[in-house]
């Protein structure tokens, strides 16, 4: 009798350990997330984590504004909006496929409920162009870079509010994917996207200050230093893995928008204020 | 405390004018293109014999087109890696002796490297890495280069493995521990 009232109680522990330890809803994560910044960094205010680690170093910051006097991202703006505004081969333009466009960036990503699957805004872009007879843009920079710019500029100020349809699963599901990638281990290096972002942020890293995490989708494409060019908030997650001596996936493939969707849920309340310059 | 001083004045200026002057520094461009007109050499040898490969004459090429970027190390590198290729396909084409058994167990290890590499890949959980050791461990098996070879395979396959473990323990992650969850 002891033994088997042992037995039970054994398997009864293993059933509530092997519980997740950390069980939560979409909502409960951003809350969760936010909260974390808002106390790691209590003197930024809460839209400047739009503007990443220029929010938390005063002396980069200067240097920052500085450039933005002449931002290094404003030929991709006049080439963005040349793009807008011309037509395809067919006569018809991006503002058929985009109504409400150019500036709907805080539209996405969004949930398709027909095809089950995260759009992004350079998805979508894309998905115009070839249902009207052009040729896709690559995803990393180059015209692409242009156009989400310019799309970028004119939804300046636009507040972030991505949606997760309580009513369809899958679109759950592709959160909690895009959360689980953010927060796995990966690459020889070992290392997530949150050591570096969450309990790393503002910490320096060889000669760079680490960004927090909160905001980290609002100002894309950037024009980077280090590139010399534009380039899309894809492009930079391809690079991420790599420097942690992961295999990167496909730009713009269904991790990395599950991806895009998790961390522009976490960015909810922020305002939009691409395209952005970065070192 | 002067002696010292002295010394590492003299160190110093030793080497200023040691290090510029020595391999220690960078590949001179000079070097990179020694090394592209000796594998080009090589592989007309191996062309006479009607052992050259397509895949070194890419190489060569490829090492042509890092020059302008001045990527010298990687342009000799490159370079040489074909023409050591060329040259032990040449060598085979005269009769020259391979170790049977050495080459059967780099193929082993390629093998069985590819093997981890794919299962890594199919678990999300390939290094960055895995695949180019591979190739190097091919070509080096292509120079004769054997035990090379089994070493960087080995290298990759324990990749692969670690790679798949990795993915397979990270499955769940969520936030760490340190942040407090909010509701």
């Amino acid at each position: 009798m002891q033994t088997f009232i042992l037995s039970l109680t054994t398997v009864g522990l293993a059933c509530v350990l092997s519980v997740p330890a950390f069980a939560s809803t979409p909502e409960e994560d951003k809350a969760t997330f936010q909260r974390y910044f808002q106390e790691r960094f209590p003197t930024v205010e809460r839209q400047d984590f739009g503007n990443g680690m220029y929010a938390i170093d005063a002396v980069a910051r200067e240097n920052w504004e500085a450039i933005e006097e002449f931002p290094p991202y404003e030929p991709a703006l006049s080439s963005g909006e040349a793009m807008w505004n011309t037509p395809f081969a067919n006569g018809k333009t991006y503002a058929d496929c985009f109504p409400n466009g150019p500036a709907l960036v805080a539209e996405y990503p969004r949930w398709d409920r027909e095809r089950s699957m995260v759009v992004t805004l350079p998805l979508a872009i894309n998905e115009c162009l070839e249902a009207n007879g052009e040729k896709p843009l690559a995803y990393g920079k180059g015209p692409m870079a242009d156009i989400t710019a310019y799309m970028a500029y004119e939804s300046r100020g636009q507040v972030r509010n991505v949606e997760i349809p309580a009513d369809d699963p899958k679109a759950l599901e592709a959160y909690e994917k895009g959360k689980e990638f953010y927060f796995a281990r990966r690459g020889q290096f070992n290392f997530s996207c949150s050591h570096c972002h969450m309990g790393n942020s503002g910490t320096t890293l060889r000669t760079e200050v680490l960004s927090p995490a909160m905001g980290h989708t609002t100002h894309w494409p950037v024009y980077r230093s280090k590139w010399g060019e534009m380039g899309t908030l894809h492009r930079r997650y391809k690079g991420c893995n790599e420097q942690v001596r992961a295999k990167a996936f496909p730009l713009q493939g269904e991790e990395y928008r599950n991806l895009e969707y998790f961390m522009a849920f976490m960015d909810s309340g922020l305002e939009i204020n691409g395209p952005g310059a970065r070192k | 405390m002067m002696i010292q001083e002295r010394f590492r004045g003299l160190l110093t200026a030793l080497l200023l004018v040691t290090l510029p002057a020595s391999n220690a520094w960078a590949t001179h461009r000079s070097e990179a293109e020694k090394a592209i007109q000796d594998a080009k050499e090589a592989h007309a040898l191996a062309e006479s014999a009607g052992v050259a490969s397509p895949e070194t004459a890419e190489m060569i090429q490829k090492a042509e087109g890092l020059m302008p970027s001045r990527q010298f190390t990687k342009a000799q590198e490159t370079a040489m890696n074909a023409m050591k290729q060329d040259l032990f396909a040449f060598e085979q084409s005269k009769g020259g002796q391979v170790d049977q058994t050495k080459d059967a167990a780099a193929q082993e290890a390629i093998g069985a490297a590819e093997a981890a590499r794919k299962k890594a890949a199919s678990v999300n959980g390939e290094w960055r890495d895995t695949a180019q050791f591979i190739k190097e461990a091919e070509d080096l098996a292509k120079s004769g280069d054997f035990d090379a070879a089994i070493a960087l395979a080995d290298k990759a396959r324990r990749q692969g493995e670690m790679g798949y473990e990795q993915a397979l323990r990270e499955r769940g992650a969520t936030f760490p521990s340190y942040v407090t969850k909010q509701k």
